[in-house]
C-alpha cells in the first residue's frame, strides 16, 4: 500500500504541467539526439545540462532522463533508414534493421523498435521502483570500507568494459581521480592543486570537462570525416508489426529486457553492451542462427529492448548507492550536486518527490516516445539530411555557453577548451573518456572513503579485507584485474573490445 | 599503436611524477592520519605505474603495426576551429554575446561547414538570437551584454 501511495505521489509530481513540458522536451531533444548521429547521449546531456541549472532539481533531472532514454529511442531510427547508428547502443539494430529496411521493411522494423522499446523501458521502470528501496536500506548499513570497494569495483568494472586497452583505461581513471582532488580538501578545508587561481578553488568542474572531452573533442574528431547521410529511399509503411513479427520477436523482447536491464545495473555495463549481448543471445538461441544479419525481425527486437532496459537499469545504482554505473549517469549525478542533492541511500527518504517523481515521469516519457516516433518518423528522417557543416557550430556554441553560464566565469570556458583539446588527443591515442568522468565524480568521494577508512583501522589497509561485503566487492575487482591478463579470457575482451570499438567508429 | 604508445605514456608519467613530486607539499600525513596531500600523491603513483606499463607494453610490441593517426587530420580546420574557440572566450565580455555568437556561428558554418555566406548569415544570426531567448529571456541566465550593451 506504502508502494502505491509512493507511485501515487510520484504521478502528482511527474503530471505538474511544467514537469510534464521538460519531459516532453527531454524526450523530444534525445531523440533528435539519437537520430543525429555524431552527438552521443553523454555529450548531449551535459549540452543541455546549463538549462537545468535554472530549474528545480526534479524538473532538471526529469528532462535529463528524457534525453537518455529519448536517445536510445532515436537512434534506431538512423540504424534502421541509413545503416548509421545515431549513438553507440543502436549499432547492432543496423544489421538486421537496415537488411529490413532494404527488403522494404522498414516501417515494421521500426514499429517493432518502438513498441520494443516501450515494452522493456516500462519493465525496468517497474523493477526499478520494486527494487530501489529495499537496496537503498541495505546500502544504508555499508561504511567507508564498503563504499571504497563499491567505488573501485565500478572503475575496474568500467575499465574492464571499455572499448580500448584495458591498462589505458585504468590510467585515466587514475588522471580522473586526480582531477577530482584539485580544489578544497572537504575534510580539512585546505586547497590543493589551484596554482594560486580563484577558479580551481572550486576545482575542476565536472560541466567544463564532460563538455569539452564529449562535445568539442567529438566536434573536432568529426572534423576529419565526411559526413553523409543517405537516407534509404524506400517508403516507410505499414508501422504496425504484424502477428507473425510479434510471434518472431516475443521471446527475443523478453529476453532483451531481462538481460538489459541487469547489465544496465552493473557499473561500467550500459546500453551499448547490452545491446551487443542481447544480440549474441539471440543468435545462440535461435533454431537459424545463419539468418542474423539477412533481417531477422528477433534481431532488432531483442538488442532495441536491451538497450532501453539497460537505461532504467543504470539509475537503480545512482538512485541507491550514489554510484554512478556509467558516464552519462556521473553526469546525471553531477547535475544532482549542483542542486545540491547528494544522491545515495538516503535519497529516497530525503528527496521522495524527486525520486518518485523522476521515475513515474520515465514511464510518462515512454509513453510519449511511443506517440512521438511513430506518427514523427518522417519528420526525422527530414532531420537526417541537415549538413553537419551547420550542426557543429551549434554544438561548439552551446559547449561555450554551458560553460560560462554554469558560474559566470570566462575561465571555465577556457578550462572546457583544454578538455576539449584533450578530450580530441585521447580519441587519436585511443584512451577511453568514461572512466576518467566517472573518476573525477566519483574521486572527491573516494577519498573520502578511503581516508575515513584508514583513520577507523588506526591506518591498516587491511580494513578493507576485514569487512566481509568490502572484502568480497574488493576481491570480484581484483579477479576482474587478473582475468584481463589471462591468454584465453584476455583474446575473448579483446575481440569483444573490437567489437565495440568497430561499432562506435 | 606502438610509437604513439610510447609518446603517450612518457607524458602521463611525467604528470604523474610532477603530482607525486608536488603533492607532499600539501601534506602527506601517514596510513593513520592522511592528509590533504594523501590521495593526490596515490593518485600520481597510480598514474605513474600505469604508464610505465602502457610503455614496457608498447615496447615489446613487435607487431609492427604502424597506425598513422594524423594521416587523416585537416590541420587548417582543427586549428581554425580551436582558434575560433579562444578567440569566443577572449572576447565574450567585451563583445557581448549575441555579437560575439554571430560572429562565432558565422566564420564556422562558412569557412570550416563551408556554406555560402547566406546561409552561414542566416544561421549566426538566429542560432545567436535564439540561444540568447532561450538562456538570458526564458532561463535568467546572465550573459554578458559587452560595449554595445546587448
Amino acid at each position: 500500500m506504502n508502494l502505491l501511495n509512493q507511485i501515487l505521489m510520484g504521478f502528482g509530481v511527474a503530471l505538474e504541467p511544467l514537469n510534464l513540458l521538460f519531459c516532453f522536451l527531454g524526450v523530444v531533444t534525445g531523440t533528435l539526439v539519437g537520430v543525429l548521429p555524431g552527438l552521443g547521449p553523454t555529450a548531449s546531456i551535459s549540452l543541455l545540462l546549463p538549462i537545468t541549472f535554472h530549474l528545480s532539481p526534479v524538473t532538471g533531472v526529469i528532462m535529463l532522463a528524457g534525453i537518455y532514454y529519448g536517445a536510445m529511442y532515436g537512434g534506431s531510427t538512423t540504424s534502421i533508414l541509413v545503416n548509421i547508428p545515431g549513438e553507440a547502443a543502436s549499432v547492432v539494430t543496423c544489421i538486421d534493421g537496415y537488411q529490413m529496411a532494404r527488403q522494404g521493411r522498414a516501417g515494421p522494423a521500426l514499429g517493432m523498435c518502438a513498441f520494443g522499446s516501450f515494452i522493456a523501458g516500462t519493465f525496468s521502470i517497474i523493477v526499478l521502483m520494486l527494487i530501489a528501496p529495499p537496496l537503498a536500506e541495505v546500502a544504508l548499513k555499508f561504511g567507508p570500507p564498503e563504499y571504497f570497494s563499491l567505488m573501485v569495483l565500478g572503475l575496474t568494472l568500467l575499465a574492464y568494459l571499455s572499448s580500448g586497452p584495458m591498462i589505458k583505461a585504468l590510467l585515466m581513471a587514475g588522471v580522473g581521480l586526480f582531477l577530482g582532488t584539485i580544489g578544497v580538501d572537504t575534510l580539512t578545508g585546505s586547497t590543493r592543486f589551484t596554482f594560486g587561481t580563484i577558479t580551481l578553488m572550486d576545482g575542476v568542474g565536472l560541466v567544463p570537462v564532460v563538455m569539452g572531452i564529449f562535445g568539442i573533442g567529438e566536434v573536432l574528431e568529426n572534423l576529419e570525416v565526411k559526413i553523409t547521410r543517405e537516407v534509404y529511399t524506400t517508403k516507410v509503411k505499414n508501422l504496425l508489426p504484424s502477428i507473425q513479427d510479434w510471434a518472431e520477436s516475443k521471446w527475443a523482447l523478453i529476453r532483451g529486457t531481462i538481460l538489459g536491464f541487469f547489465l544496465g545495473v552493473l557499473p561500467g555495463g550500459g546500453a551499448l553492451i547490452a545491446s551487443f549481448a542481447s544480440y549474441a543471445l539471440e543468435k545462440k538461441c535461435s533454431k537459424t542462427p545463419e539468418k542474423f544479419g539477412t533481417g531477422m525481425i528477433a534481431g532488432v527486437a531483442g538488442p532495441e529492448a536491451a538497450n532501453n532496459s539497460a537505461t532504467g537499469g543504470a539509475f537503480v545504482p545512482l538512485l541507491t548507492l550514489g554510484i554512478p554505473a556509467n558516464a552519462v549517469m556521473a553526469v546525471m549525478m553531477g547535475a544532482l550536486m549542483i542542486h545540491g542533492i547528494q544522491p545515495g541511500p538516503t535519497l529516497i527518504d530525503q528527496y521522495p518527490d524527486l525520486f518518485w517523481g523522476v521515475i513515474t515521469s520515465m514511464y510518462i516519457g515512454n509513453a510519449m516516445l511511443l506517440i512521438l516516433n511513430l506518427p514523427l518518423i518522417g519528420i526525422w528522417v527530414q532531420v537526417l539530411r541537415v549538413p553537419y557543416g551547420i550542426l557543429f557550430p551549434l554544438i561548439m556554441l552551446f559547449c561555450l555557453i554551458g560553460a560560462y553560464t554554469m558560474k559566470n566565469n570566462v575561465s571555465d570556458m577556457f578550462i572546457m577548451i583544454i578538455f576539449g583539446i584533450v578530450g580530441y588527443l585521447m580519441r587519436k591515442y585511443k584512451y577511453d573518456a568514461p572512466p576518467l568522468v566517472l573518476a573525477l565524480v566519483l574521486g572527491p568521494m573516494m577519498e573520502e572513503s578511503v581516508r575515513k577508512s584508514l583513520l577507523m583501522s588506526g591506518g591498516s589497509p587491511f580494513i578493507f579485507f576485514e569487512h566481509p561485503i568490502s572484502a568480497i566487492i574488493l576481491l570480484i575487482a581484483i579477479l576482474m584485474l587478473v582475468s584481463s591478463l589471462i591468454p584465453g579470457l584476455k583474446r575473448k575482451r579483446e575481440k569483444i573490445e573490437k567489437i565495440v570499438s568497430e561499432g562506435e567508429s | 599503436m606502438r610509437r604513439h604508445d610510447l609518446l603517450s605514456s612518457i607524458i602521463f608519467f611525467c604528470v604523474g611524477l610532477f603530482i607525486v613530486f608536488y603533492a607532499p607539499q600539501f601534506g602527506i600525513g601517514t596510513l593513520s592520519k592522511p592528509r590533504t596531500g594523501f590521495m593526490p600523491f596515490l593518485t600520481g603513483f597510480i598514474i605513474c605505474a600505469f604508464a610505465t606499463t602502457i610503455f614496457i607494453q608498447a615496447l615489446l610490441d613487435k607487431s609492427g603495426k604502424a597506425e598513422k593517426i594524423w594521416a587523416r587530420v585537416k590541420f587548417r580546420k582543427l586549428i581554425f576551429s580551436i582558434l575560433m574557440l579562444i578567440a569566443y572566450a577572449l572576447l565574450l565580455v567585451r563583445l557581448g554575446f549575441i555579437i560575439n555568437s554571430f560572429i562565432l556561428i558565422l566564420f564556422l558554418t562558412h569557412y570550416m561547414g563551408s556554406q555560402s555566406w547566406r546561409k552561414s548569415f542566416l544561421c549566426g544570426g538566429l542560432s545567436s538570437i535564439l540561444s540568447y531567448l532561450l538562456f538570458e529571456t526564458w532561463l535568467k541566465a546572465q550573459l554578458p551584454r559587452g560595449i554595445f550593451g546587448f
